[in-house]
């Protein structure tokens, strides 16, 4: 069955790109009423102001397709980043920002952890929340002042620098929404599967019909193919379509010219395990075009060690080893670098700190 | 990975980004701008982390590593250079530093005053307990 109705893609009509730039503006406004100055606006309703601009946001910038416990996880953990990541911008106090920001740093290594890096959950923890935290409190509490300081309580052109978030965020979010926005491709391949699983002609041809007349097509089609084809026709000329617009896939070029064809031959197609058969490997094409979406084929000619590819079969449990092996063979110079820009750190730290300028106490 | 998933955490790494870059913008204490700057890092090694994923391939959490690593340098050598700061000119606002500006470019004058200290709690009263000393009724009849 197909799994949900669905517009088109979600930067094709006024409204959903209102949809996704309200939550925007909301929430820098927000920012912007809670960043510190001498005279404060009141805190909670800005807060409430934030927290419904975030809620919002995650409502139409996710794409949570299947509600698993992965899901519920993610939006755990992304939420508590963000939200963290606002009280550090906002809070007046250092302490209490550094310690936000020590919330920033734990759940975004439970973003790493679901993303099978449990190996950057622990560098993370260890170097940020152990080491950096840490020695920025020691200045914070050695810098301490007496009641309140400019530092804490005044900004520096609060809304000059929200505009300019404001800006950096819209594009980030266009390109990647832009980019990676699978939904159309995704009813097309559950339409086609479904029609595969039909057992005779005209339940195919209708079940492709309904699904074109969900989807409806990318841009208007020609006046001919309009009068031409039926729905089911229709269909294949939207799926070429959006095809054509999925961006970076490698294997999109491919599919196009066997889309192509099938333009052709659709009409004339009858025996129902042929066209089963068809249906089944347009499906299987078009999800790997999906999958693909977004991705940069490496060029052949850079080098790579066997060692750095995770297991054979299953890359899914066995993440750190693979990834020692890769920074001793194929990031061997890197990390003796690496090595080298720490020891000069520390040197340098230690230069820099213990030098006593004129008048020092 | 689908792609879908992949751009959820794109969006939140960028969201991570764009809140550390008002910070840095807005925010005057040293230390805070700089915690801005480690989570604008933060926010890169998500995208970094989530497009490894992506690929099916490890070359991105090695680049989250080299980034940590040269974060901890910029740490080391930041809080050394504030340090120094801060014994030369006892503030941490970055303000105290505006004669390093461009030339040409006015100075930046705070016009509103700070909010007066709020007053510390009164200490409290003893209540009055036990017997009245007889001498302040002689002093009163005197």
């Amino acid at each position: 069955m197909i799994r949900e109705p669905l517009a088109a893609s979600p930067w094709s009509s006024a409204t959903a790109v209102i949809g996704v730039a309200a939550p925007l503006l909301l929430g820098m406004a927000a920012l912007y009423l809670l960043l510190p100055r001498p005279r404060p606006f009141r805190t909670l309703p800005s807060a409430l102001v934030g927290l419904g601009a975030l809620g919002w946001a995650g409502g139409t910038w996710l794409a949570l397709p299947s509600g698993s416990i992965e899901d519920v996880l993610f939006v755990g953990f992304a939420g508590l980043a963000v939200i963290a990541g606002a009280l550090l911008v906002t809070q007046a106090n250092a302490a209490r920002a550094a310690l936000a920001f020590a919330i920033v740093v734990l759940s975004s290594s439970g973003l790493f952890l679901l993303l099978a890096a449990p190996f950057l959950l622990a560098a993370t923890i260890i170097v940020y929340a152990g080491a950096i935290i840490v020695t920025f409190l020691f200045v914070l509490m050695l810098a301490q002042q007496e009641g309140w300081s400019s530092a804490d309580r005044r900004s520096r052109e609060p809304l000059l620098s929200v505009v300019a978030g404001t800006v950096l965020l819209g594009a980030l979010l266009f390109v990647a929404k832009a980019t990676y926005d699978t939904r159309p491709l995704d009813h097309l391949v559950a339409a086609l599967e479904a029609a595969a699983g039909q057992s005779s002609a005209d339940a195919i041809r209708q079940t492709l019909g309904t699904a074109y007349r969900q989807l409806g097509p990318r841009t208007p089609l020609k006046p001919e193919e309009e009068q031409r084809l039926g729905d089911d026709g229709k269909f294949f000329v939207a799926l070429r379509q959006y095809v054509q617009a999925a961006r970076g896939a490698s294997e999109r070029d491919a599919l196009d010219r066997e889309l192509e064809v099938m333009e052709f031959e659709w009409r004339e197609l009858e025996h129902v395990p042929l066209m089963q058969g068809r249906l089944k490997e347009l499906a299987r094409a078009v999800a790997r075009v999906r999958d693909g979406m977004g991705t940069v084929p490496l060029p052949a000619e850079v080098p790579r060690s066997p060692l750095s590819l995770p297991a054979p079969g299953d890359p899914e449990r066995e993440t750190v080893a693979p990834l020692g092996r890769a920074l001793l063979t194929d990031f061997l110079l890197p990390i003796e670098l690496g090595g080298a820009l720490l020891l000069v750190a520390t040197v340098g730290a230690v230069v820099i700190a213990g030098r006593r300028t004129e008048g020092a106490r | 990975m689908n792609p879908l998933m992949l751009s959820n955490y794109l969006v939140v790494g960028a969201v991570l980004f764009a809140l550390g870059a008002v910070g840095f913008l807005a925010r005057r204490n040293l230390i805070v701008m700089f915690l801005c700057v480690e989570m604008m890092l933060q926010g890169v090694a998500l995208n970094l982390t989530a497009f490894a994923r992506h690929h099916g391939n490890l070359q991105g959490q090695a680049f989250v590593l080299f980034m940590v690593l040269v974060a901890a340098c910029e740490a080391a050598i930041a809080l050394a250079l504030i340090l120094m700061l801060y014994r030369s000119r006892p503030s941490l606002d970055v303000s105290e530093w505006q004669e390093l500006r461009e030339p040409g470019l006015e100075e930046t004058r705070d016009e509103e005053p700070l909010p007066p200290l709020p007053r510390p709690p009164p200490l409290p009263e003893l209540p009055p307990a036990g017997l009245e000393p007889s001498a302040s009724r002689e002093t009163s009849h005197v």
